[in-house]
């Protein structure tokens, strides 16, 4: 069976001001249907702009992006049809109840009724949020935040989803709850493809892992391959990213 | 207290509760501040005039109104008028506190923030409670100051020879006008301390109870401005029949005499400055203040304490069970700006509150104005005064749809992730405005021409133009305000959905200019034409004519410019 390629990124490039170093500089990467890929790299290392210019919040330099076969940039709504993302802040709309935000985001991929209230009640069975989906959203925890805006994302079962340092600040229950609706995005043919901070979690989930630093990509790592290795993927980063463990 | 925890966090509460900010040169709002300066210099003058006004009359018309003894003696009645103007003043004051109190001793994100600084409880409070009341002192002191001031001017003019009345020149004048602007707040304050606990109860139930929160707020303009226009009717006819020298009946004298008797311990302060028995009311005053400084410690310690500390303000969610329901993308856009306005209070006031009161608003002014524009030249410009107050309060009104593209905040940003083309996202806000728009103009201009009360007269074409027009100005400045905003967005903060930006200002800059243009314009141009042509009907058709021309203009032209490009410019706007 042939793999789908669901990200395409060719020489991209970002940046902010003129007289701002790049945020990103001549990125490319490749994702393909049921894989888990992550994006590591320190603070400022250009993961966000790249998520940011992937789902066509913030405009491109130059170079391509390419969405399950539709140009970011060309095609943008069908692009934005095929991914659902969740941001690193939960920003999700506030004033709603949890099951008027998830109807909204199924109104908007145009979702039909009896799909949604099917896929509404699979994730409540693995995200619990009970009865508080019919309360506002402003009333929601850090982690019903983040459990609200994952049910939105996947409403309507994208092709790809993307996801912005999605453990931060998320009790063990959730976080394990939405690395197991990770395993069964990618089972299902789908990609997931996150940035994160978290290496244990990188190390554990991914299959394919891309480091970025001063917004170049720096490596690429084949996870089957790499597990079979005794070095660490925390000594790994630190060994190409040219950074120490301690500042002494 | 500078380098002390308390002298950190007054500071810091100082600058919060003063909005005192470092302006940056490009950041300035010019329309903002213009407005701003003509609204507080026109207020101001108003408030100077009517007061002198009144204070001069009112003891002159107060002795020839009641037959009672005492009316006759001047400086009596200028004591009671003073102690009614205090007692106003510790109103209006209980009513700042009592914002400003529930405002800040509240448990938000700033204060668990504040918790968990190496501070005491007692510090932040106490630095809290500071800085409340030399706000109240400062904003109470507004306003004494201005009375006291206005009140000794005006008296002066009418009795020369009475030492006893307030001497501007005089020191103890100023001494006392200080004494009070120190003491009165802590008054004030005590109530609003002891008020606060019901009163932020009261809120927090009633914060969730969106629709019922819409109809106060619509209810209360409504019932505000139609007693202002009663009031205003009230005293024209009373001034016009001569009845307003009989305003101060035996009973209403008898009440102000008792109301100034026993309006302790606010009838202290009027003592004072009247300079009455100072040897036992100045003490009396300290101790009365200390009290309230006392009281208003162990209350708001309470609050804080009990009350804050145990979260009891955070607001409890609805949890009402509603099935899914399948609508259009664009339904949904719209749908959502719907409920964001309904849903956030402030929202709710600035733009339902106003937008549906709007047909009583018009309605009462236009009565006013048609009425002193007739009796001035003598001549029925009915349709074009109509014109005017309806685009001007319309205008008003929309200026909250300069706000559309910076109410969005951090999810502006999120929101281009949708599969939705940018046109529609902002053709959506810019339909929900449109739709409230039309109810709203519709109401009002079927309420002029309806005209229960029988003083406005204009006909059922008329209408028809005057819904017209003003739905093609007001549409215009929808676009107009909106496509403002977005090219200099200011975005909201989650918490904090207060927007204020320059766009809201210029929005009502130029909405007033049309308006104003457009309505005396048309009075002007009526009158040329009926000259012109010699003919009432040809003329006012002319008018009408030009009107809707204009009107169109206005409304192609901000279409162009916020629809042309439309894409191209969102994509460039970037938190």
């Amino acid at each position: 069976m042939e793999t789908q390629v669901t990200v395409k990124i060719t020489k991209l490039n970002k940046r902010y001001n003129p007289s701002a170093p790049l945020a990103v500089d001549n990125l490319s990467l490749v994702a393909y249907g049921g894989e888990i890929i992550g994006i590591m790299g320190q603070n400022g290392a250009g993961k966000t702009t790249t998520l940011k210019m992937m789902t066509g919040m913030i405009p491109i330099d130059s170079g391509e992006i390419e969405l399950c076969g539709y140009s970011i940039k060309t095609q943008p709504t069908e692009a934005k049809a095929q991914f659902g993302f969740v941001s690193d802040n939960h920003a999700v709309f506030d004033k709603m109840t949890g099951i008027e935000y998830v109807n909204f985001m199924a109104d908007i991929y145009r979702v039909d009724l009896d799909t949604r209230v099917q896929r509404l009640n699979m994730f409540q069975d693995s995200l619990d949020l009970g009865e508080a989906i019919y309360n506002e959203i402003s009333s929601y925890s850090h982690g019903m935040k983040q459990k609200i805006a994952i049910m939105g994302a996947l409403i309507h079962f994208p092709k790809l989803w993307i996801l912005d340092e999605p453990m931060t600040g998320l009790d063990p229950q959730t976080t394990y709850r939405v690395k197991e609706l990770m395993f069964e995005h990618k089972a299902n043919g789908n990609t997931v493809l996150f940035s994160s901070h978290n290496i244990d979690a990188v190390e554990k989930l991914c299959d394919r892992v891309y480091i970025v630093s001063k917004g170049k990509l720096i490596d690429q790592i084949n996870m089957n391959e790499f597990r079979k290795g005794s070095t660490t993927l925390e000594d790994h980063f630190f060994e190409v990213t040219h950074l120490h463990k301690r500042d002494d | 207290m500078k380098n002390t925890s308390f002298g950190i966090l007054a500071k810091r509460e100082l600058k919060g509760l003063f909005s005192i900010k470092k302006l940056r040169v490009k950041n300035i709002d010019i329309f903002g501040l213009l407005l701003n300066l003509v609204i507080v210099c026109a207020i101001g003058t108003a408030f100077v005039l009517v007061l002198t006004g009144v204070i001069g009359q009112y003891s002159v018309i107060y002795q020839r109104s009641s037959t009672l003894p005492r009316a006759e003696q001047l400086v009596l009645r200028q004591r009671e008028f003073m102690t009614l103007s205090y007692a106003i003043i510790v109103i209006v004051g209980i009513l700042l506190g009592l914002g400003k109190i529930n405002g800040s001793i509240t448990y938000d994100k700033e204060m668990e923030n504040l918790l968990r600084l190496p501070v005491t409880n007692q510090e932040i409070f106490l630095s809290k409670l500071t800085t409340l009341y030399i706000y109240q002192v400062v904003s109470m002191s507004i306003m004494i100051i201005a009375v006291n001031v206005t009140f000794a001017v005006a008296t002066d003019r009418i009795i020369t020879n009475q030492s006893i009345v307030p001497d501007i020149n005089s020191v103890w004048f100023w001494v006392c006008t200080a004494l009070t602007c120190l003491m009165l707040p802590a008054l004030s304050f005590l109530f609003s301390a002891v008020l606060s606990v019901p009163a932020k109860y009261i809120v927090n139930w009633i914060k969730t109870k969106y629709i019922l929160l819409a109809i106060l707020f619509i209810a209360t303009l409504c019932v505000a401005f139609w007693l202002y226009s009663s009031v205003l009717t009230l005293v024209r006819s009373m001034f016009e029949t001569g009845q307003i020298k009989y305003t101060f009946s035996d009973e209403v004298v008898k009440f102000i005499i008792g109301f100034d008797a026993t309006c302790y311990p606010v009838a202290f302060f009027t003592d004072a400055i009247f300079g009455v028995g100072l040897w036992y009311n100045l003490p009396i005053m300290v101790v009365v203040t200390i009290a309230c400084i006392l009281l208003i410690y162990l209350f708001t310690r309470y609050l804080f304490n009990n009350y804050i500390m145990n979260g009891a303000n955070i607001k409890k969610a609805f949890n009402k069970k509603i099935a899914m329901k399948k609508s259009s993308p664009f339904g949904a856009f719209v749908w959502k700006e719907f409920i964001t306005v309904l849903r956030t209070p402030d929202y709710t006031f600035s733009y339902f509150g106003t937008a549906f009161s709007l047909p009583i608003m018009v309605y009462c002014c236009t009565g006013i104005l048609a009425e002193l524009i007739t009796n001035m030249i003598a001549l029925e410009f009915n349709f074009e005064i109509g014109l005017l107050c309806v685009t001007m309060f319309a205008v008003l009104t929309n200026t909250f749809c300069a706000t559309n593209i910076s109410r969005e905040g951090e999810l502006f940003i999120i929101n281009k992730s949708l599969p939705t083309n940018y046109s529609m996202q902002v053709l959506a806000k810019v339909l929900f405005c449109s739709i409230i728009n039309v109810i709203s103009l519709l109401a009002t201009c079927l309420l002029l021409w309806l005209n229960p009360q029988g003083f406005f007269n204009i006909n059922a074409g008329e209408f028809i133009v005057m819904l017209c027009v003003s739905l093609l100005i007001t549409t215009g400045e929808i676009f107009m305000a909106t496509n403002r905003d977005l090219r200099r967005p200011k975005f909201s903060i989650a918490n904090n959905p207060s927007v204020s930006n320059s766009a809201s200002s210029f929005s009502i800059a130029i909405g007033f200019i049309i308006s104003i243009a457009l309505g005396f314009g048309a009075i002007v141009l009526n009158f040329l034409m009926a000259r012109k042509f010699q003919n009432a009907i040809i003329a006012h058709r002319v008018v009408v004519a030009v009107v809707i021309c204009v009107s169109a203009i206005f409304l192609l032209v901000n279409a162009l410019c916020l629809f042309v490009g439309l894409g191209k410019r969102v994509n460039r706007t970037v938190n």
